[in-house]
């Protein structure tokens, strides 16, 4: 597993690293959002939308659960906030969503519980200050036997 | 003409028949929201609920009002926006209903339906105004120009205003629903305790978020004891709630003055907020602008306006066939 950090000190900023990150993703990959309310997670997905279209204009889909991006490959914007549990998953058809050739972007990915994909990125935001942020992005790869 | 309405876009599972667009006959909801146990924000996913709630809610409205073939002439069911296995419930019953009983169907979109809410609430309402459309999952703003014909005017750069009052509320560690607590606690607190900042748009811009606001109470309590929350609980929900009102009304107003418009008609879930009906006639009055909110249990999800909105898509000539299909994204306009 690979690791980088950044710190932030605006949104711009904070939109700059999704950029770079967004840069990296390919068709069936998944990026799990781990951060409080607050800490930038909607912003940092706003940026990995302008590196693919900026014309898509990326609202928070807390209450609509996923948001679907017209983009190539197309996006898959989930909010886990509102899910009771890991089983609730199920009812939102999110596996069949991970396998559907589309980039997979997961918000509140703590509610994943043993649904969590093996592999794809982590991005961390922490709020250090009023406009600061410490983001850590991560990797981990699918080495289980057959993958 | 009398409508059945049915409405299963979200939480709540509704059914209604409405006469002429207007005069309520049967009206019935069944909330998930209601029911939840959680003191947190988890209303369960919602299309399996539907699933097991649509009948019994379809029986207890005809116990108001006997729903037959020959008792009704058209059924309307919202087709979105929504989530796609909620909405799909409501549109499938519909179809059965209406090719069963011989009825014609025709589809509404959920939004549109809280525009039509403020007919219920004053049957004399007429285009040209202006809608807010303010709930936990989208705040828009709407030109109605004559029913069914409406114009964008803006919308949520971000957050719904009704999700920044229920993730301020996580954050307070106050219950769901989070705007009605919020609302309550408000009403002793101090508006000008804390200056939370508002969001600028250019002049001509009538655009709303929401999210930079949620951010800034999230980045004001971190640093804040337990007892200062306590003890200023009240405060904190007075001046936050205060900002999201300002960046509600201003825009709606603007809006309305630079469109020669005197009528400003609110809709959703977060125009039962009662700081924000008061503050936005108290502001409206002061430009000659007249604001209509619906009946506090029209604000929320129902199945009235939807009737009310298919019987004004009905009488323009308008049907939908079989063939019609749920749109979780559906646009307004």
């Amino acid at each position: 597993m690979s690791q980088q950090s950044y710190v932030t000190n605006s949104e711009a900023e904070t939109t700059a690293v999704a950029r770079e990150l967004a840069a990296q993703l390919q068709s069936g990959d998944v990026v799990l959002f781990y951060g409080s309310l607050g800490a930038g997670k909607t912003a940092f997905i706003r940026g990995v939308l302008e590196y693919f279209d900026p014309r898509v204009e990326v609202t928070s889909p807390t209450y609509t659960l996923v948001n679907v991006y017209p983009t190539k490959p197309q996006i898959f914007h989930f909010d886990l906030y509102r899910l009771r549990d890991e089983n609730d998953l199920l009812d939102l058809g999110f596996d069949e969503y991970l396998d559907s050739g589309g980039i997979v972007l997961v918000e509140w990915a703590e509610k994943c519980g043993r649904f969590r994909p093996a592999a794809g990125y982590t991005v961390i935001l922490e709020i250090e200050g009023e406009t600061t942020r410490t983001i850590t992005i991560g990797r981990v790869d699918d080495d289980s036997p057959g993958a | 003409m009398k409508i059945l309405g049915i409405e299963t876009s979200c939480d709540e599972t509704a059914v209604a028949v409405v006469e002429d667009g207007k005069v309520v006959l049967a009206d019935f909801v069944y909330s998930q929201v209601e029911h939840s146990e959680f003191g947190g924000i988890v209303p369960e996913i919602a299309s399996r609920q539907q699933l097991r709630k649509i009948t019994p809610v379809f029986e207890t409205c005809k116990k108001a009002y006997d729903i037959s073939p020959s008792s009704i002439d058209a059924i309307a069911v919202t087709r979105g926006p929504g989530l796609i296995g909620s909405l799909m419930v409501g549109l499938n019953f519909a179809k059965a209903l209406s090719f069963g009983w011989n009825l014609p169907l025709i589809g509404v979109n959920h939004l549109e339906g809280h525009i039509f809410a403020n007919l219920l609430a004053d049957n004399s309402l007429k285009p040209p105004f202006i809608t807010l459309i303010v709930s936990g999952g989208h705040t828009l703003l709407v030109r109605v120009e004559d029913w069914c014909q409406y114009t964008i005017l803006g919308s949520t750069r971000d957050d719904a205003a009704g999700e920044a009052f229920d993730k301020v509320a996580k954050l307070l560690g106050l219950g769901y629903p989070g705007g009605y607590m919020i609302d309550q606690l408000a009403k002793v607190g101090d508006r000008e305790f804390h200056r939370f900042p508002r969001s600028h748009f250019k002049k001509g811009e009538y655009q709303f978020s929401f999210s930079g606001l949620k951010t800034s109470v999230a980045v004001y309590l971190r640093d804040k004891s337990d007892d200062f929350r306590s003890q200023y609980l009240n405060d904190i929900c007075a001046s936050f709630q205060e900002r999201v009102i300002d960046m509600l009304v201003t825009p709606s107003l603007n809006a309305a003055l630079d469109h020669g418009i005197d009528l400003v008609a609110v809709g959703g879930g977060v125009a039962a907020n009662s700081r924000l009906r008061e503050a936005f006639v108290e502001r409206a009055a002061q430009k000659g602008i007249r604001v209509l909110f619906p009946a506090f249990k029209y604000c929320t999800d129902n199945a009235a306006m939807i009737a009310s909105a298919g019987y004004f898509r009905l009488a323009r000539g308008e049907q939908s066939d079989h063939s019609l299909v749920a749109v979780p994204y559906l646009p307004l306009a």
